[in-house]
């Protein structure tokens, strides 16, 4: 029964009778500038979650660096000096992105560590530094230090631990330790200097990825720089600097023209990040240029179509037509071909996604910007393609 | 109603305007009139015809539907006119060529389906009009007097208080002429409608209460 359902088939008459003819070639055209253009716009939008993801610096780690001298031939000749001057402290403190800098203070003794494992004995002279508490990146509870404590607790490098398993223990046939491991040992630590010599039990209590250094708690230092140093103060070689931001450009050019340098790779990662950014913008931006251009072309196929039947349009209105009834089944096809078309490139680009940051580690972003800009984009055409259309209709 | 108030159209010439009983004169038509509208040809039939219908808004004078006028009627208005008020037959006929007869029909039909005839009913009167047997080729493949008759059922097939009939036999034979206009009468009875048709001479095979000589 053809009454069943005659809106179906009011409908189908209607494309029938205009959707019909010339301008197909032209929106096959336009369906495949799209679809290359959104994959291109995904593509970049992607790039961007990513390098963004990957600016981000660990919470632990926000705009943390450690500033020092590059050392020189000069330097290692004695004819000039690698430590910091009291100026490059002052100029950086007084940068808008500065937070604070802190020189780390060194020890004005000498320590010496030996310890015996499997009944192998080990020793090796030592340095310290310390820096005060709220820099640091770990700080276990047993990191501190009284007057008259025989313990010393030591905060590690990570970097030293990885040297030892990976470099010295494996060639040396010692074994490997966790950092767990490394928190049972307990070795002896002497410190000499002019106005003595002490010795304390020393025991590594936890290890700093941000500090790559041997650290002591600062009450020790400033003690034992006093009672058995010679109480004067070393220059500063190393200072931390906290950022407001560690993507600021600023932070790089003010290092580099004091002539400093930075142990972080977050400065050169965020250049990098920075260039990824940019060019995954401008990428973005050509590709929405393409894309609109491919949907003008789009537009422009069914306006012609609508063109081109004229007289069948006119006559529809003879019948008691009106726009309203029209656009509905003109742009339902349009819709569900750019519908699934967009569905299918979303879908590659996801599965895309997911595979590239399985392979290459990159940092998940999840698929919800995907979506949304393919949902966006299908919404956004497909209305100006129905106003377009209803425009066209009002006024043929 | 039709108020028909002093149209005029300067497309036709003065002197056959000054001598029509329909240009620059008054008339009212009940939709239920039966009225013939007679005049040789380039008297301005298909143009009358088109003013009734609103494709042509070219004329002074007022003619007003229900007492709305035809001019100021919003473009929802006139396709409710069309809709469901007047039924046309075309001398050009205005099919879409591409489809065929029934679907033209349907076209039609299904713009207000609970209010038209039942299709069956409407099938049949392709069977009755000899068309039944193409009823499914394009229309572009039919002949001038099987798309004639394809408008008139077209016409036919859906609600109408009134028809307006600008020559609709003009390529059809005696035999078809009369089944035609035995099936425009068994209609427009059925429905209590009437007609405005357009003729070349007197001796038409519809009914008319009133003729007005262009």
């Amino acid at each position: 029964m053809i009454q069943s359902e005659p809106t179906t088939s009011r409908g189908k008459l209607l494309q029938k009778t205009i959707l019909t003819g010339d301008g197909v070639g032209k929106t096959i055209l336009g369906f495949v500038g799209y679809g290359l253009s959104l994959l291109m716009v995904l593509s970049a939008t992607l790039t961007w979650q990513w390098s963004e993801a990957v600016l981000a610096p660990k919470p632990s780690e926000a705009g943390y660096m450690v500033i020092s001298r590059p050392v020189n031939l000069a330097n290692s000749l004695g004819l000039g000096s690698s430590s910091l001057t009291d100026q490059d402290l002052k100029t950086l403190s007084v940068q808008p992105f500065a937070k604070q800098i802190i020189p780390f203070r060194s020890a004005n003794f000498s320590a010496f560590a030996s310890a015996s494992i499997r009944g192998e004995n080990l020793a090796t002279a030592l340095f310290f530094e310390s820096i005060p508490d709220d820099l640091l990146d770990v700080l276990p509870a047993d990191f501190r230090w009284s007057e008259g404590s025989s313990q010393l607790p030591i905060l590690l490098g990570r970097d030293f631990l990885n040297l030892y398993n990976y470099g010295f223990a494996t060639s040396q046939g010692l074994p490997q330790l966790s950092a767990d491991a490394v928190g049972l040992i307990s070795f002896q630590v002497t410190i000499t200097g002019p106005k003595g010599q002490r010795t304390y039990t020393g025991k590594v209590v936890g290890f700093s990825d941000r500090i790559n250094s041997i650290l002591v708690p600062e009450s020790f230092l400033i003690w034992a720089n006093a009672h058995v140093g010679d109480g004067t103060k070393k220059p500063t070689s190393r200072a931390m600097l906290q950022v407001q931001s560690g993507d600021d450009p600023a932070i790089a050019n003010t290092i580099t023209d004091l002539g400093l340098t930075t142990n972080q790779d977050t400065l050169r990662l965020s250049l990098a990040g920075k260039t990824a950014q940019q060019s995954s913008q401008l990428i973005g931006l050509m590709a929405l240029m393409f894309m609109a251009l491919a949907v003008s072309q789009l537009i422009m196929s069914q306006q012609l179509t609508l063109a081109a039947k004229h007289q069948e349009i006119r006559i529809l209105k003879e019948l008691g037509y009106q726009a309203h009834h029209l656009i509905g089944p003109l742009v339902r096809p349009f819709g569900i071909r750019l519908g699934l078309l967009t569905l299918v490139l979303m879908g590659v680009v996801i599965w895309g996604q997911t595979n590239l940051e399985d392979k290459f580690g990159l940092p998940t972003v999840g698929p919800l910007t995907v979506v949304m800009l393919s949902l966006m984009f299908w919404l956004l055409i497909t209305s100006l393609n129905a106003y377009a259309l209803g425009r066209r209709l009002q006024y043929s | 109603m039709i108020n028909w108030q002093g149209i005029d159209v300067d497309t036709i010439l003065l002197e056959t305007r000054q001598q029509s009983q329909l240009w620059g004169k008054v008339h009212q038509f009940d939709f239920r009139d039966k009225i013939a509208l007679e005049a040789r040809s380039g008297k301005g039939k298909s143009t009358a015809i088109g003013i009734l219908a609103g494709t042509r808004t070219d004329y002074t004078g007022e003619i007003l539907i229900d007492n709305v006028d035809r001019r100021s009627m919003s473009a929802s208005q006139q396709s409710q006119l069309l809709q469901s008020i007047f039924g046309i037959v075309w001398q050009d006929l205005r099919l879409m060529p591409e489809l065929s007869g029934k679907d033209n029909v349907l076209l039609k039909h299904l713009l207000l389906p609970k209010m038209a005839s039942n299709i069956d009913e409407v099938e049949t009167w392709a069977d009755l009009l000899g068309v039944g047997a193409v009823w499914h080729k394009p229309a572009h493949q039919l002949s001038y007097g099987e798309r004639q008759r394809i408008a008139i059922i077209r016409a036919l097939s859906a609600p109408f208080k009134m028809l307006l009939l600008d020559e609709p036999f003009s390529h059809l034979d005696q035999h078809n002429s009369t089944l035609a206009a035995r099936l425009i009468h068994s209609v427009c009875a059925e429905r209590g409608a009437g007609y405005i048709f357009t003729t070349l001479d007197a001796a038409s095979y519809l009914d008319s209460d009133r003729t007005i000589l262009i």
